[in-house]
């Protein structure tokens, strides 16, 4: 496969090609590029199957770099230190990222994933929903990628009912569609949906407020009767800011 | 309302003059002390012409102090300069300094001129941080505080108070309780300044345990002092009437020969009277006041109690009384104060000093982050780096103040990363293990990316850290294949996404089970970790199946104790700052197998918290 590594550092572009040569099975071809002009004309006359990409670089952001790619026909890989609000796009638009320094182990399973997807690409897709994240104005209509092992679902924000833990991980339940299994656990979506007014109303449950239409006060702690009748339990302790987040939306 | 102004004169005279550093003393001195019959007057004088030139600065230094305690200001400070001078061309480092410029800055006080007192006694922290001398620290601490209170900066007071409490920890009892006996009168200042009713439960709690302690020393002077203390808190509740009981009660322990003492009593008794409204019985106070006053010639106290009968002649409606003892206290105030420049100078002067000292406390912080950045440099570039990025955004000691807590917080880690960045070593040394190497390095990483984000959060909920413990957890199982095994087990009613936790607080313990309690055993090892509630409290029990207690102690003493440590600060500060009761126990499994250590915390909701932490 051809891969195409963009990072400002030197040292890092190498190191990543040593270690897939190293622990990769299969033979790979290599170009590298330093920035996103350098980075914009390699992908054009290189034409990589795979990208791995620096957030931060001298001349731009991985992000400048994509917004002037028309038509990206490879798999992309971000590659990043600790920029938090970078992976905080890249789980709601579920790019594959990896976390430097890197685990050899991790970038194995990220490049033999990427492999396995060029029938379906989505990335073009995912990449509007990352950018809509990375922007400071919110979209309207904000949407996040759930991905599974088999499968990529764009659900729109505002069609997630609710979402709920079950040990380590989190099922999503959708307006009018089958419930979604994720593999992570329900405090990683907490982070992600908390900013577009998702609200934990219990430790095993996160809710969208736009979608109750009863608050029954009836028991003990409370219940929530979402739209299409799902119940939920409110814990004890959240009555009150379950109820005052109701009044305050009216 | 100045009755606490007093107390700056009685902490400096109760102060034993002694040497901080070892190698550079006086042995002469040592001699003359031990001769009982010896004034200090005595033994400076004799030392003052001694061949020896430190015995010879040793000399000026008491000399100094005991000018200053006769007030005769203007000698101390030629006497206390001379000292500095021949201490400095001895070749003693800068320590030998402390109490020549814990003197100096008494004897600015006395002359009321606040600011130089500042620098002086900021220089003195210096020395005493330089020495590591916490008792000497705290008693710069506090003196600063009550000079920034008489110069109206009350919040920069209570900080300096503040950074004396957190060094309470640190001292022997003795030492312990005469800081706190310090401290409570600045707390009651602080009250005076803000009426923030904090600093006032503050002085009750910090007086109750001086009673305590002064009781069980058999100590009458300090007993007498404690019930004044409490007193004082009633007299500012409002209280005359218990305040008027206690101050009775502290009469039984006063030793009659001691004006000092009787003077305050008989202005404090006056004081509450005149607050009643029974102003012939705080007139026949006043008076006494006044007596014990002129036998003890001390003109601060004599200036109180020419106030007491201002305001006495001023809530009779007898103004001319009232004007006569005000132009009394004025002529006394007068000649403590040299006041030859005009006030148009004394201003200027002020604000020039006030400049200057700024500048000096910003240095000496300065330099104190630069200590413990370079530690951390050594430790970890990018851990000191980003400190480093942070502490230079620091604008205001508050922020210092919370820096130190933050600091507090990450200071179990670097032990940790130690360790880990070992166990790397060992795969690097290992041949064909490089990804075992690069993998571990990549697991390493990720916990010291949660360990730096969780260094500025002070409390984080359950749920977050049982994900954290998990992953370092995992770390260590790397650093110790098949040696344990963990479980992480909670109440499935628990609302882990709600309950806080202080952060970093288990991690100590859990790492005491694995690299101390698990070396060394022939069977698999197991930490059972266990988040439940009880008594509407959090308990946290750190459960293990190694060495235990006794064999730890003897061999790991260090270890225990610094996960002791780190917690009994933080418990410290967050029974403080929420008024809880907080604690831990560490002790032997009940089956006699491992340890268990047992956490309870205050149970504090996010939903809740949200204005108070």
């Amino acid at each position: 496969m051809k891969i195409l590594i963009i990072d400002n550092e030197d040292e890092i572009r190498d190191i990543l090609k040593q270690m897939i040569v190293k622990w990769s099975t299969e033979h790979h071809i290599f170009d590298e590029a330093n920035g996103v002009a350098s980075g914009i004309a390699k992908i054009n006359n290189f034409k990589p199957d795979i990208v791995m990409l620096d957030v931060e670089m001298d001349d731009g952001t991985g992000f400048d770099l994509l917004q002037q790619i028309s038509e990206p026909n490879f798999q992309l890989i971000f590659t990043t230190a600790h920029h938090k609000y970078a992976v905080q796009a890249f789980k709601f638009s579920a790019i594959d990222y990896l976390m430097k320094p890197i685990d050899p182990k991790e970038l194995s399973s990220c490049l033999e994933k990427a492999s396995q997807r060029f029938t379906n690409n989505t990335l073009q897709k995912q990449i509007i929903v990352m950018m809509e994240q990375m922007m400071e104005k919110k979209p309207k209509e904000p949407q996040i990628v759930l991905k599974d092992t088999d499968k990529t679902y764009f659900v729109k924000v505002s069609d997630i009912l609710y979402c709920i833990a079950q040990g380590a991980y989190t099922k999503f339940y959708i307006t009018e569609s089958e419930p979604i299994f994720m593999s992570r656990n329900l405090r990683t979506y907490e982070e992600m949906l908390a900013p577009e007014g998702f609200i934990r109303t219990h430790h095993s449950c996160l809710v969208n407020p736009s979608k109750i239409k009863v608050y029954d006060r009836k028991t003990d702690c409370g219940t929530l009767i979402l739209e299409g009748g799902h119940v939920l339990p409110v814990a004890q302790r959240k009555k009150d800011f379950v109820i005052q987040f109701l009044e305050r939306k009216g | 309302m100045n009755r606490w102004n007093t107390l700056f004169v009685l902490l400096i005279n109760s102060i034993s003059v002694g040497f901080s550093q070892k190698p550079c003393m006086c042995s002469d001195y040592l001699v003359l002390k031990n001769i009982t019959k010896n004034t200090t007057k005595e033994i400076a004088a004799q030392l003052m012409v001694n061949g020896d030139l430190l015995c010879k600065a040793k000399g000026y230094e008491l000399m100094g102090d005991v000018l200053q305690s006769e007030f005769s200001l203007d000698s101390a400070m030629i006497i206390n300069q001379k000292a500095e001078e021949l201490f400095k061309k001895s070749g003693c480092s800068d320590t030998i300094l402390l109490h020549t410029y814990k003197i100096r800055a008494q004897i600015y006080y006395s002359k009321a001129d606040f600011t130089n007192a500042q620098s002086y006694s900021i220089k003195m922290i210096d020395c005493a941080e330089k020495a590591r001398n916490h008792y000497e620290q705290a008693l710069g601490y506090t003196m600063t505080a009550q000079l920034f209170n008489q110069t109206n900066q009350a919040e920069i007071g209570i900080n300096y108070t503040r950074k004396a409490t957190k060094l309470l920890l640190k001292l022997p009892d003795e030492k312990k309780y005469s800081i706190i006996s310090f401290l409570t009168s600045r707390y009651l200042w602080h009250y005076q300044d803000t009426k923030k009713i904090s600093s006032l439960d503050t002085v009750e709690m910090f007086s109750c345990q001086y009673l305590a302690w002064s009781k069980n020393i058999n100590n009458n002077k300090k007993i007498c002092k404690a019930y004044n203390l409490i007193q004082a808190v009633a007299y500012e509740k409002g209280d005359f009437k218990r305040a008027s009981t206690l101050l009775d009660s502290s009469f039984l322990f006063i030793d009659k020969h001691d004006s000092d003492a009787m003077q305050l009593f008989y202005y404090d008794k006056s004081d509450i009277m005149i607050e009643s409204k029974d102003f012939t019985k705080a007139q026949i106070f006043a008076d006494s006041a006044l007596q014990y006053a002129l036998i003890n010639k001390n003109p601060t106290y004599i200036a109180e109690a020419y106030d007491l009968h201002e305001r006495i002649g001023y809530a009779r409606g007898d103004f001319k009384q009232a004007y006569k003892m005000s132009k009394l206290k004025s002529i006394i105030n007068d000649s403590i104060r040299s006041v030859e420049k005009t006030e148009g100078v004394n201003e200027l002067e002020k604000k020039y000093t006030q400049v200057k000292n700024e500048n000096i406390i910003k240095d000496l912080d300065k330099k104190k982050q630069l200590y413990l950045l370079s530690t951390l440099v050594g430790i970890f570039g990018l851990l000191a780096l980003g400190f480093y990025l942070r502490q230079q955004k620091l604008k205001h000691r508050q922020d210092i103040l919370e820096t130190e807590q933050r600091l507090n917080r990450a200071r179990m880690n670097p032990h940790f990363f130690f360790n880990a960045l070992s166990t790397l070593q060992k795969f690097a040394l290992r041949d064909n293990d490089g990804q075992a190497l690069a993998s571990n390095l990549s697991k390493f990483s990720n916990i010291m990316r949660e360990t730096l984000e969780s260094t500025y959060k002070e409390y984080i909920t359950v749920e977050q850290e049982t994900d954290f413990l998990n992953e370092y957890l995992e770390v260590q199982k790397i650093r110790f294949p098949n040696t344990f095994s963990y479980n992480i087990s909670k109440n499935p009613d628990m609302e882990v996404d709600d309950i806080l936790i202080p952060s970093m607080i288990l991690q100590p313990f859990i790492e005491n089970s694995i690299e101390h309690g698990f070396s060394g055993i022939a069977y698999p090892g197991h930490v059972d970790i266990n988040f439940k509630i009880e008594n509407k409290e959090l308990m946290i029990e750190i459960s293990d199946n190694g060495l235990g207690l006794i064999t730890k102690i003897k061999e790991n003493n260090e270890h225990i104790s610094r996960a002791g440590q780190i917690i009994k600060d933080r418990i410290y500060l967050l029974n403080i700052k929420l008024k809880s009761k907080a604690g831990f126990s560490i002790d032997n499994n009940k089956d006699g197998i491992g340890t268990i250590v047992k956490i309870h915390l205050p149970l504090l909701f996010q939903t809740h918290q949200n204005g108070i932490l």
